[in-house]
């Protein structure tokens, strides 16, 4: 009797563990969470750049084209906003585009500064920066892992026997991935890195 | 799952064995014992656990892509507070870069971290004393971790108190906990039984001298230089 006990309840567990009623719902939230993760860093990229448009305008009056270009794209990147847990795909498209078109105009701001050694000297440049260093390869960091997290949640929705399940109770649909290319197309407009 | 992280696999991760690895023969035996020592001491005082790590190249990789690898894999410091940093050198690549695990973000930020490998460890580098180099910078580090945010450092006093509960009130309970816990997460409820009934032989983690991580994570802080 114990041991009838014992493989029912067994078998109910794994039952349980293997067809995605829990594990479904949980990776839909790490794909909410790390798309969060993705648009903070892109945040924290924006909230950068006006300290760094202002020190870089005290040194380079003359480049006012290239600093009204991240101005503007710096602008219209704020008005793209996502709300993590309801994105449609053409939201993130253009929430991915706005953030490609701001890179490329602060690639190309970067690259300006090189020709004035005097704002490369100072102190306050540097610190803004490091602090671009560092917040880029945050979105990096936090881009691989949304990507990777998808490709999780497209494998429960998507793979037997949990697509099984999901088609049952959820039905999630497989969601977009981040469109990599879009974001190499916007690198290979931005100059290459800036190293002091 | 990593396939999408193009050139993975360029670069091999190490096992972790302590706090300070010379991969790259850098460092002066005494110079690799008393800052292992160092290190050893200042995580049991504070929490915070730091890494060096020395390795003679870093491949084709990016050193970010390197260091995130590496924190990923050995979750250096404490899990819900993100206390680890990294301190990775590259001997003949000549680059370097300190990752900042999250919870110590505040406390050395990117701009600190760049300071640091900038006017402290590169001078230094730049001369050839690697071993006063790396002494330096991970004395900094401490400094900055010690001085920043007061409310990472871990305090004895928070332990909560016990009072007297019947045993046989702890058994229902524990038996209705790991109901639930069957219900909610019959994964970890079959993990924590398949324990329970091979207890004994299992024992817990290292004891003391061991090094290892403890759960934490990066986002990928910090900053990166070269000499």
């Amino acid at each position: 009797m114990k041991q009838v006990m014992m493989s029912v309840v067994l078998s109910a567990a794994l039952f349980f563990t293997g067809c995605g009623i829990q594990s479904i719902p949980t990776q839909k939230n790490d794909v909410d969470a790390t798309l969060a993760e993705v648009s903070n860093q892109y945040k924290r990229r924006m909230d950068l750049i006006p300290n760094l448009v202002n020190v870089v305008q005290g040194y380079a009056k003359h480049e006012k084209e290239t600093l009204t270009g991240v101005v503007e794209a710096r602008a219209k990147a704020t008005q793209m906003t996502i709300d993590p847990s309801k994105t449609t795909p053409e939201q993130l498209a253009k929430f991915q585009q706005a953030q490609g078109q701001l890179s490329s105009a602060l690639g190309k701001l970067m690259v300006i500064t090189e020709n004035y050694p005097q704002l490369k000297a100072d102190a306050n440049f540097r610190d803004l920066q490091a602090q671009l260093e560092g917040t880029e390869n945050r979105i990096t960091v936090a881009r691989n892992r949304y990507i990777q997290s998808i490709q999780g949640f497209n494998n429960l929705v998507g793979v037997p026997p949990t697509s099984w399940t999901n088609s049952i109770l959820y039905h999630h649909e497989k969601m977009p991935q981040w469109d990599l290319a879009a974001d190499e197309k916007a690198k290979s407009e931005k100059a290459p890195e800036v190293k002091f | 799952m990593l396939t999408l992280a193009s050139t993975a696999g360029a670069f091999e991760v190490p096992t972790l064995t302590g706090p300070v690895m010379d991969q790259a023969g850098l460092l002066q035996a005494s110079t690799l014992q008393s800052l292992a020592e160092d290190i050893y001491q200042f995580k049991v005082k504070t929490g915070s656990q730091i890494q060096v790590l020395i390795v003679p190249t870093l491949g084709d990789e990016p050193i970010e892509n390197v260091t995130i690898q590496i924190f990923d894999k050995w979750k250096l410091g404490d899990a819900k507070k993100d206390t680890g940093i990294l301190f990775l050198v590259a001997a003949s690549d000549k680059k370097m870069r300190i990752e900042v695990g999250q919870g110590l973000e505040g406390s050395v930020p990117d701009v600190i971290a760049k300071r640091i490998i900038v006017e402290v460890v590169r001078p230094f580098f730049q001369r050839g004393q690697f071993d006063i180099g790396i002494q330096a910078g991970v004395a900094s580090i401490e400094n900055y971790i010690l001085t920043g945010d007061e409310s990472i450092i871990d305090s004895q006093e928070n332990a909560p108190r016990k009072g007297k509960i019947p045993v046989q009130y702890l058994l229902f309970g524990f038996g209705g906990i790991f109901i639930l816990l069957f219900l909610f997460s019959p994964a970890l409820a079959l993990q924590l039984l398949f324990a329970i009934l091979s207890g004994g032989r299992g024992g817990g983690r290292g004891g003391g001298g061991g090094w290892s991580g403890g759960g934490g994570s990066s986002s990928g802080g910090g900053a990166s230089g070269d000499w």
